[in-house]
Order: structure tokens, then sequence, then C-alpha cells
């Protein structure tokens, strides 16, 4: 029941077009396992294959974490060409920046919350200047 | 008809490029100098000098021939290695300027004491990740870079000693819980790095913990002929020389120092001054210029970024999206950047 609420507040917080289609999936070696990702273009933002539930919604903290962030705190905390998600990652969501390579061994860096689910540090960014616009 | 046509001409000339002064060059290309360096991602560590200059000496390695250069693909330089070494030069205290280091130095430590592989700090990154550990390191990292920037701007040493020793308490107190026989078996040297820590140099930590992984086997040499030099900018066009650069054959990418906020609040961005400082709001950053081409009119310079593959975090001014790569006006690059250098080889042009 908690989970089927959780869900809905997800699909609330992001509109229903957030969850519609999310067309794109690539993997990322984290370690040494290798962590398959949903990308949904439209909607800015990549995020863990293991957020997708099986009615075909999204419902994790990495998801639900897209509508919350926001920039307006953090801009001091830039210094060095730090990327902006990774600041909110650490200082406003305590989550922990996990760095993942592709087969082309291109890098690419998440933010790992609480539950486990990663979402990318730039979906974290686009996201965060969409809210703080909003407000 | 016609009306449309004068309008197109209109737009066309007034962007202040044409196409035959800018043709599209991709540096990343098959052939290109950066057709093998991969995209990198700093993530929260703050060392875009370090993979800017990194990947400037990866793509002059593939780029020449023996002896200058090698197609050794499989070893690409690890940008954490160069930042933490450089630290401890003594061009690091000089060259931080503006809130950020200088690329040129950081490239001649590297072409001096050669570059450590990527994949063997990533792995040492993953297995500290497990414990804490890496998390301790990286946070030792930014700290002894911010005692750094505090002490070239400021002068109360005895407050700069002061908080920095809390600091390195804190981070000693950490790293004491880790110290367990596990700990120590995944990673050298917590006891090596708590002795670093308390003679108030976070730098000898970082490069005593890398020091396995650089040193066995030996870091990667680069060739002595090598230099890093600064690109004189245009005038008017502050940088027309890039142009010219990147057209030559091997063209190599061009560091420039800019504003982080043009990538993410686009093109109406200004960083600079009337008198070509920073404004305070400006967050030093550097790229690596590796393209241009024409995109709706107007002249873009492709910059090779150090946050990943990932798209979504550019202004919409600066679609479409290419893979960790940002395709930027020359118009407000020019508005925003304050310094250019690039790589080439004593005796010969790039």
């Amino acid at each position: 029941m908690m989970r089927i609420i959780y869900a809905l507040s997800c699909l609330t917080a992001l509109g229903a077009g957030a969850v519609s289609k999310l067309d794109e999936t690539s993997s990322f070696r984290i370690g040494d396992h290798w962590v398959v990702f949903l990308r949904n273009p439209a909607q800015h933002f990549t995020i863990s294959a293991t957020c997708s539930r099986k009615n075909g919604q999204l419902g994790c903290d990495a998801y639900a974490a897209l509508k919350k962030v926001s920039m307006k705190t953090l801009a001091g905390e830039l210094a060095g060409g730090v990327e902006p998600g990774a600041v909110m990652c650490v200082k406003a969501l305590a989550g922990k920046v996990v760095l993942g390579v592709d087969r082309q061994r291109n890098e690419n860096s998440f933010c790992q919350l609480r539950d486990g689910s990663m979402v990318s540090l730039g979906g974290l960014a686009y996201h965060a200047r969409k809210n703080d616009s909003a407000k | 008809m016609g009306a449309l046509l004068f309008l197109l001409v209109l737009t066309t000339f007034s962007s202040g490029a044409a196409a035959g002064d800018c043709p599209e060059i991709r540096l990343d290309a098959k052939g290109g100098s950066m057709e093998h360096v991969p995209v990198t991602s700093q993530g929260h560590v703050g060392i875009c000098y370090a993979h800017a200059a990194a990947q400037m000496l990866d793509a002059f390695r593939f780029s020449h021939p023996a002896p200058v250069g090698d197609t050794d693909y499989a070893h690409i330089s690890a940008p954490l290695d160069l930042a933490a070494g450089f630290s401890k030069d003594d061009d690091a205290t000089s060259d931080f300027d503006d809130g950020a280091y200088h690329i040129c130095p950081v490239a001649r430590y590297g072409i001096s004491h050669g570059t450590c592989d990527e994949e063997r700090v990533r792995q040492l990154y993953w297995k500290g990740e497990r414990k804490g550990y890496t998390r301790s390191l990286y946070k030792t990292h930014k700290a002894f870079q911010e005692y750094l920037k505090a002490h070239a701007q400021l002068h109360d040493w005895e407050e700069l000693k002061k908080g920095f020793r809390v600091a390195a308490c804190n981070e000693i107190r950490f790293l004491r819980q880790l110290a367990t026989s596990a700990g120590q078996s995944l990673l050298p040297g917590p006891d090596l790095l708590m002795a670093a820590l308390r003679y108030e140099n976070y730098t000898d930590a970082m490069v005593e913990v890398l020091r396995p992984v650089c040193d066995t086997p030996p870091r990667h040499p680069l060739h002595p002929s090598l230099r890093c030099e600064p690109v004189a900018l245009g005038r008017p066009d502050k940088l027309a020389p890039l142009h010219e650069l990147l057209a030559v054959k091997s063209a190599q990418p061009i560091a420039v120092k800019t504003c982080t906020n043009i990538m993410t609040e686009g093109r109406s961005y200004r960083g600079l001054n009337s008198d070509g400082s920073f404004t305070k709001g400006c967050v030093k950053h550097f790229l690596l210029v590796i393209g241009q081409k024409m995109i709706g009119g107007r002249c873009r310079y492709l910059l090779r970024n150090s946050w990943g593959t990932d798209e979504d975090g550019y202004s919409d001014d600066w679609n479409p999206p290419d893979h960790g790569n940002v395709w930027i006006d020359e118009a407000a690059m020019a508005a925003n950047t304050v310094e250019l250098c690039h790589l080439t080889s004593e005796g010969g042009a790039p």
C-alpha cells in the first residue's frame, strides 16, 4: 500500500508526462558490476532501471528527488567547475556521487540516494533550474 | 519569397560569422586528435583544470607518431593523479589565480612526471567507496584546495592553520574508524594517510594513496619535447585564433578559461567586467575547444566538458546536446573567456 501511495506521489510530482515513455536504456559499469539506466529525453533525466515499477510508473528516491531539488542555496559551492548536480546530491539530498563508465570508456556520474536508486547529475541540475524558476 | 530570402541573408550576415569562416571541424571525429580520448566526469571533486590538462596530453599522444606520441589507447591519463601531484609542486601556490589554477603548470607536471592510468584510479575509487574511504579522500583534496585558495588570498596565517588543524583532526578521527584490518587490506595506508594529515598537508595523503596504483607499473611517460603554451587572444575578435588552430594538421584541443555559468545560464550570461576581469558571480571553469560549425546562422564551438556524457545539465540555448560535449556560440564564449592555451612540441607545430 505504501509503495502505491509513493508511486502515486511521484507521478503527481513530475506530472503524468514524466513517466509516459522512457525510450532509451544505457549501461554503466560501477565498481564490479554493470547497472542499467533508463533515459527520458523529454523530461531530461536518466534514472536507475530499478525505479521502474510493474505498472510502468517510476517510484524511487531518485525519481522523487527531481521534484524537490533546488540550486538556490548552493550557488557558492561550485568552485573548481564541479558539476552542479553533484553539489545538490551531496549537500541537499544527502546522497552519494558515484562514478560510472560505459563500454566506450566514457565516464558519467550519478547521485545515489538512500534506497540505492540513482539519477543523473545533469537531470538533477535541469530539474533544479526548472523548480527554481517555477517558485 | 524575395522578402524571405532577403531576411535569410540578413540573418546570416548579422550573426557575425559566415560559414566560410567557420567550416565544420570535429577533433573527436575519425582521424582527429580527440578520437580516442573518452569523456570524463569530475563529479563533486572540482578539478576541471586537471581534466582539461589530462585530455590535452592524451590528445597529443594519440595524434603523433612515436617517439613524440604513442598509440597506447588503453592508457587514459588520470586527472585526479595530476591534480594531487601538481598540488605538491611549487607552482601550485604561485599559479592559483582567480579561484582556479592555470592549465599549463598542470600539463607540465604531467609531462615531467608521466601520467597514471585512469582505470587503475577508478578501481581504487570504487574499492574505497565500498568502505566510505574515497569520499574521505575527496574531502581531503577539497579541503586542501580550500586551504590553498585561502593561502593565496588571505594573510591571517594563524587563523588558517588553526582551521586547517581542526579539519585534519576530524579527518583523522574518521580514518581511525576505517583502520580495521579489513580496511587496511583493501587500500594502502590509513596509517600513512594519518601521518600525512598530521603534517598539515592533505595532498601528501592523496599522493600516498595513489602511489601504489600509479607507480607500479610506472606512470606512462610523455615526450619531453611537449610544450604547453598560452595562445594570445585576438584583437578585436578575441577568439579568432581558434579558427586557425582548429584547421591545422593534427589540430590539438585548446583550453579556455571561462565561467561555468555560460553552460547553465545560456547565451545571455556575461561573466566579464568591462576591464576584462571576471564578475563576482562567475564560477571559473576550464573547457577544451574541440570543434566548430555553423548552427542556426551562428558559429559555435564544440566544447569538451568534464561533466560526463550527461546531456541534461546544460542550457537549452546550446541544443542539440552532444554526448558530453556542448555547442556554444562564439560570441557568447568571447564574452566570457580570458585565457587560451594548447600543447605543441618543441621544434614543430602541433
